[in-house]
């Protein structure tokens, strides 16, 4: 479904990501783990073409999208909910979730995918008209996520979904994006909660310094040796 | 109370109206592009001389000549901020604002060129006389563009809490990157929201038209009046700049009468910088706390 192929991304002349190759299958979960500051947040910014590529490609169901404009990435179904979560913080639930449905491919079902959302998240419906700024981060967190899933997603993208949230409402949070998966959307995940993801997750990538140096099944990751070595530098 | 306070303030409010409509259109600008228009008052002198070529040249009402104008400046806000600030937008922001300057200047000296530095006068026909309300006396002119400005707002405010597209450039103007990754594109939205901008200050000049003699500088004093106005109502706050306006209008008409002309705007200036010495955000303003 996605495929990156040997890409490059840097901030001027800094290159963080280097020469790096991926894939997402239909209907995946794949985590993305790495300690901070290893470049998962510009990989998944790349993608989303908030970071400029200087080299390698990136295919999304066999098309080249490497040169497209943030937009056009949305158009074609690729939706991210970015670290710290980039809310509307003055405009209401409701109108964070309106916006999700920009796109002229998500307001075909605007309605339905709205009361999808109200069912995963009930709560959100209680606050509908509340200003996304005087929620709680839990909240926060899921108005992104619904925000996300207005945007009809065939790749969802979650950057850092459980940061700053309590355990509990991590694991509610984890139970939400697997309803989601199950509905057929393939997910990206990159989290620092290493093994909650990699229980939810069918693959994994492991980055280093803008690398991916460890890959494959998700249940084998969390068991191998290496990924000890990289997190805990034993 | 005095009778002739009581007309002051009934002035200030009415002359405050035109300026908060002005005011928001650079509030706005600021609040979506993080730009400060200064070419914004040379735009409301171009407005201005749109009402005037068309109502001499067709020989219509100003108020129908309006339309022209508001349409006049939207466009023009359009291709500015598509063609020029875009282009820059990654610059640092003296640079955008030296270039928004330098659109002013351009804007002031090619209405210089057309139409040179003499004074030009509308004559008015809409309405006779004044309207005498006891001991007070109002002015049509100044009393239709009260009501245009009320409306002209209402109409922005139902655009940007009503619409998608307002609902858009509110987006834009709370999270940038938010808003892209929900597929909005940055570059239409702030066209459009400078085109609203600049049809803020439009119709403003285009109201002023009748009440003033406009020659091609004229705009200067107001892009200031503006800018005391944005700031005070919080930059970005657009209720905020509307409420300014009027504060604006009152103290300026009020200090006017009781002091005379020339104390008007010292007194406004003076108040503006003991208020932001209390208040470095502005009167209605949120603290310096950024969003990125």
């Amino acid at each position: 479904m996605l495929q990156i192929k040997n890409l490059f991304v840097g901030y001027g002349k800094v290159t963080i990501i280097q020469d790096l190759s991926m894939k997402i299958d239909s209907g995946e979960v794949v985590a993305l783990i790495g300690a901070n500051g290893t470049g998962k947040t510009t990989l998944v910014r790349a993608i989303s073409k908030l970071n400029t590529v200087s080299g390698g490609t990136i295919t999304f169901d066999g098309e080249n999208i490497t040169d497209l404009s943030p937009d056009k990435i949305v158009e074609k179904g690729i939706i991210q909910v970015p670290e710290g979560r980039k809310l509307f913080a003055q405009m209401s639930v409701r109108e964070n979730l309106e916006m999700g449905a920009f796109t002229k491919r998500a307001r075909v079902n605007e309605k339905e995918n709205l009361e999808y959302v109200y069912s995963v998240f009930p709560e959100l419906k209680a606050m509908e008209k509340q200003a996304c700024g005087n929620l709680s981060g839990g909240q926060q967190q899921m108005v992104a996520i619904g925000r996300s899933i207005m945007a009809e997603p065939k790749l969802l993208i979650l950057d850092e979904p459980s940061i700053g949230l309590s355990p509990i409402t991590t694991q509610h949070m984890f139970e939400a994006i697997r309803t989601i998966n199950k509905k057929g959307i393939s997910i990206l995940i990159t989290e620092q909660n290493v093994q909650d993801v990699l229980k939810m997750a069918n693959r994994a990538y492991v980055m280093q310094q803008g690398k991916i140096v460890l890959s494959g099944k998700a249940q084998e990751i969390s068991k191998s040796e290496e990924l000890k070595k990289i997190y805990l530098g034993m | 109370m005095n009778m002739q306070i009581f007309q002051a303030l009934l002035d200030g409010v009415l002359m405050g109206g035109v300026y908060a409509l002005a005011a928001l259109g650079l509030s706005l600008i600021f609040g979506v592009m993080k730009i400060t228009n200064f070419a914004h008052g040379a735009m409301m002198t171009v407005g201005m001389y749109t009402v005037y070529v068309v109502s001499t040249g067709l020989g219509i009402s100003p108020y129908i000549s309006l339309i022209f104008a508001a349409v006049t400046l939207f466009v023009l806000g359009y291709v500015i901020q598509h063609f020029l600030i875009d282009k820059i937008s990654q610059a640092p922001t003296h640079n955008q604002l030296l270039l928004t300057l330098g659109i002013a200047y351009i804007l002031e000296n090619g209405l210089l060129a057309v139409f040179t530095p003499n004074y030009k006068t509308l004559e008015v026909d809409d309405f006779e006389g004044s309207i005498k309300l006891g001991q007070i006396t109002l002015s049509p002119e100044k009393l239709v563009a009260f009501a245009v400005v009320f409306v002209v707002t209402a109409v922005i405010y139902l655009m940007l809490y009503r619409t998608r597209t307002g609902k858009a450039i509110r987006a834009c103007s709370q999270n940038r990157e938010g808003a892209q990754l929900m597929g909005i594109v940055i570059k239409k939205t702030n066209a459009i929201a400078f085109g609203i901008g600049a049809l803020c200050t439009g119709i403003a000049g285009a109201l002023l038209t009748p009440i003033l003699s406009i020659y091609p500088t004229l705009g200067e004093t107001f892009q200031l009046k503006c800018f005391v106005i944005a700031i005070l109502g919080g930059m970005g706050n657009l209720w905020g700049a509307l409420i300014s306006g009027l504060i604006v209008g009152v103290v300026e008409s009020v200090t006017g009468y009781v002091a005379g002309g020339s104390w008007s705007d010292l007194t406004v200036y003076a108040a503006f910088i003991l208020i932001l010495l209390v208040k470095p955000s502005g009167l209605f303003g949120r603290s310096n706390r950024r969003e990125h």
